[in-house]
């Protein structure tokens, strides 16, 4: 009997052995993601995300815990989670050597397809993915954006339930993360689960269900994106922006006295007060610079996006 | 859920074979390979300064043949080489000898003669018999053909006889590799034509027939032999010797050419193995395609397998081919057929040595950080065993008192030499050639049998594919 679960982890842990010490990459994580889903797997760089879907997609074996996918652990049964998966890893990663439509063949041979059906397949994806005219060059012509359009029609050619995607846009343009928003978008309505990862959170922010942040290792959050979005834009500074001339020490000093300022910044036009969530310190800062005739010219109260509220849940830390 | 571990072995391995074919450095090491094997069958075939010794015989006969204006007298010459191949266009002077009691003589030239495109040439001395006159018949092609000269001579006995003897001749090399001495002669009937029927013996035991021309060649076991010729009731007897002293005496000479030619192939074919399969691993893990190989619906085992089968017939298939086709050259050449199980025992034991080579590589290809580290693991492994195992072991050897002489050590160091996959190859290829002598070559009887050499071989393979079977499991994934 299948777990109502599309993916589900606990007390995953992943320690890469090294030669004086080894990287402990994933510390205990947990989550669960539903049927029909689309989780957004966020963290910054070095966070544990491809650790986590290398594991899920039977590359890499964990070091404690469990993982099951489609209701097979991927210790005990990696062929049916294989057969159930579309990977899309990070790198690119095809033939150079061959052309696309080989590529996918080839790999259409490995998901236990054959000759006649698989063909037809190959080429219906490739041109649904837009590679059409490039389907027959050999793939060391791509550049970084085709070969990522190929990766996922690899991903796609055994019309898998779960799709396990790395960083689908990585590197892309605009229009190239567009692309894939709107593939993400198609494919949910198709029914498929679709877990994938990224350290920009604007990118998963209009496809995902549901948000799981990893961090060094270790589940911050796992939410509904709605229910997340909230929580972060609570625990986020608040700013005013002063359109001004520059003000005297004296007067930074009393800015700085306002209660929950934290910092007071010199910007080129100006100045920026930073103050602890929750606070409404406008009229405040207006008044101090007035009565210490600093000139205005205009106050802006400036709300965080939810990506910069995202850099500072992580505290700072390199994105 | 399928238990079979090797799903999708045929998918990768075809991808692996067919990748490689139309790889340049395939192309160019098996383009040299096959230089070399056919330099060598065309060269050793015939040269007469390398290895085995095919130089030119002259034979001549007198014949008396009685035609419609009487009888007549004639020499006849046939000229070939050791194997009894027959060489045109040798030119050759006929000269009446008359000799001084005490050394010295004067020589008067009759006639000069050039072999036609079977060998042959003639000279005919007229109706009356040429009694108590000697002729000589000399080359006068030089350089790599020099035969020297043969004496004819007529005496009334002659019309007793059934047949002549061109010569009864032995020919001999001494190698590393051991010795061969042929036999041959040249038997014509009295009237000049070839003794087709006549029959030869060694020490009693029949030997067969000369062939069309007349001609009969054998090898010879060590020490001395009787060689009987007879033919219509007339017999003539010989003690000819096989040379003793250079252990086994090879029982085909086509053979010793064969065995010459795979001296090189301990060098040549790790180059191709380790040239194909260096990358297979490592080159999938630097481009990223082993992340995806891995989360398709095959297992490890089955990748690796498939890998090693692949590598392993791209470059078994040429090297079969190119064998084959320098066995041909070496047969039209020589016009002698080296032995069938010969054969096939130096393409199995070629096709080893690429097997063990190709999962070494393999193994070293799937450790390796990046493809650069794997080309030093394969550079490292061919020096490793064509230069160092066999110093190494022959300097612990005789560091520690040992010697050649000493059977202990002796025998220790022969075991030894099981480790190294090359000298396996060479004992594999040693022990194949159908030989009669005391001991062959570079297996000593005694120290190994036949069934320790192969039983090494058959475990290199499995130890080893099964050792790299269990790596690539353990470390595809770094
Ligand atoms: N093969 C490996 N050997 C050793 N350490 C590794 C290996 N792969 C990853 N790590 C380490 O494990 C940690 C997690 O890496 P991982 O690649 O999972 O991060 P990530 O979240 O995918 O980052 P990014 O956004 O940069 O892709 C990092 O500290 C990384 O250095
Ligand atoms: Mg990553």
């Amino acid at each position: 009997m299948p777990t109502p679960m599309a993916i589900h982890v606990q007390g995953l842990r992943k320690r890469y052995a090294g030669f004086r010490s080894g990287v402990d990459a994933l510390q205990g994580v947990d989550f669960d993601v539903a049927r029909g889903e689309v989780f957004g797997f966020l963290g910054p760089n070095g966070a544990g995300k491809t650790t986590t879907l290398r594991i899920l997609a039977t590359t890499l074996s964990p070091t404690a815990g469990t993982a099951t996918v489609s209701g097979h652990d991927v210790r005990k049964e990696p062929m049916a989670v294989r057969g159930s998966v579309g990977y899309m890893p990070e790198k690119s990663g095809a033939y150079p050597l061959l052309t696309g439509i080989q590529n996918l063949v080839y790999w259409g041979h490995l998901q236990d397809m054959d000759g006649s059906g698989l063909k037809d397949r190959a080429r219906a994806l490739l041109k649904e993915l837009g590679l059409e005219e490039a389907a027959d060059r050999k793939v060391k012509t791509y550049s970084h954006g085709m070969s990522r359009r190929l990766l996922m029609a690899q991903a796609l050619v055994h019309d898998p339930p779960i799709l396990l995607l790395d960083e689908p846009a990585g590197g892309l343009d605009p229009q190239g993360i567009r692309f894939f928003r709107d593939l993400v978008k198609r494919l949910q309505g198709e029914g498929k689960t679709i877990f994938l990862s990224s350290h920009i959170l604007s990118e998963v922010e209009q496809t995902c269900t549901t948000v799981g942040i990893i961090h060094k290792g270790k589940m911050l959050a796992v939410d509904r994106m709605t229910a997340l979005r909230q929580r972060i834009g609570a625990s986020a500074l608040v700013r005013v922006e002063v359109e001004c001339d520059i003000p005297s020490q004296p007067v930074v000093q009393q800015l700085m006295a306002i209660p929950k300022v934290r910092m007071v910044y010199q910007l080129p036009d100006g100045i920026r007060v930073e103050a602890e969530s929750g606070a409404d310190i406008a009229d405040e800062v207006a008044r101090v610079l007035v009565t210490n005739h600093v000139r205005l010219r205009a106050v802006r109260p400036t709300e965080a996006t939810l990506e910069e509220a995202f850099m500072s849940f992580f505290g700072g830390g390199p994105i | 859920m399928t238990g079979n571990p090797f799903v999708g072995t045929a998918r990768v391995g075809w991808m692996e074979f067919w990748s490689h074919l139309k790889s340049p450095r395939l192309i160019i090491l098996i383009v040299l390979f096959a230089l070399l094997v056919f330099g060598a069958s065309y060269g050793l075939s015939q040269s007469p300064t390398m290895g085995f010794t095919n130089s030119a015989y002259l034979f001549g006969h007198p014949a008396i043949r009685n035609e419609t204006d009487g009888t007549h007298y004639l020499v006849i010459v046939w000229v070939a080489d050791v194997r009894g191949t027959p060489m045109a266009g040798i030119l050759l002077s006929l000269y009446n000898a008359s000799f001084e009691p005490y050394g010295g003589g004067t020589r008067t030239l009759i006639e000069n003669l050039t072999t036609n495109s079977t060998g042959w040439a003639s000279a005919d001395l007229g109706t009356s018999f040429p009694s108590n006159t000697s002729f000589v018949l000399q080359s006068e092609s030089g350089g790599a053909y020099l035969m020297g000269m043969t004496y004819v001579s007529f005496d009334q006995t002659l019309s007793n006889r059934t047949f002549t003897l061109g010569a009864i001749s032995t020919s001999s090399t001494i190698g590393p590799t051991g010795s061969v001495t042929i036999f041959y002669t040249h038997v014509l009937t009295t009237t000049g034509y070839p003794a087709t029927g006549a029959n030869v013996y060694l020490n009693d035991t029949s030997e067969g027939h000369p062939d069309a021309n007349g001609f009969f060649s054998t090898s010879l076991a060590p020490g001395p032999q009787t060689v009987r010729i007879t033919y219509n009731g007339y017999e003539e007897s010989y003690m000819v010797m096989g040379n003793t002293n250079a252990g086994p005496t090879y029982q085909n000479g086509a053979d010793v050419v064969l065995l010459t030619v795979t001296t090189f192939f301990g060098l040549l074919l790790p180059i191709a193995a380790i040239a194909i399969s260096f990358d297979a691993v490592a080159r999938e893990r630097a481009q990223g395609s082993l992340e995806i190989l891995l989360a398709q619906r095959v297992r490890r085992e089955g990748i690796l397998l498939g890998k090693f089968l692949g590598a392993f017939a791209s470059v078994a298939l040429p090297v079969t081919v190119v064998l084959l086709a320098g066995v041909g050259i070496l047969t039209a050449v020589s016009d002698k057929a080296p032995t069938g199980t010969f054969v096939v025992a130096v393409v199995a034991s070629s096709l080893f040595l690429v097997a063990v080579y190709t999962l070494l590589m393999l193994l070293f290809s799937t450790v390796a950080k990046s493809v650069g580290t794997a080309v030093v693991f394969g550079v490292v492994l061919w020096l490793f065993f064509n230069l160092f195992f066999s110093f190494v072991t022959t300097f612990v050897l005789f560091s520690s008192g040992g010697s050649f002489f000493n059977p202990g050590t002796y025998g220790t160091l022969v075991v030894l030499q099981l480790f190294d996959p090359n000298t396996l190859f060479s004992m594999l290829v040693f022990l194949a050639i159908p030989s009669s002598g005391g001991y062959s070559g570079l297996v000593p009887i005694g120290y190994v049998s036949t069934a320790t050499v192969v039983g090494a071989a058959v475990l290199w393979v499995a130890v080893l594919l099964v050792l790299t079977l269990f790596v690539f499991h353990k470390k595809a994934e770094s």
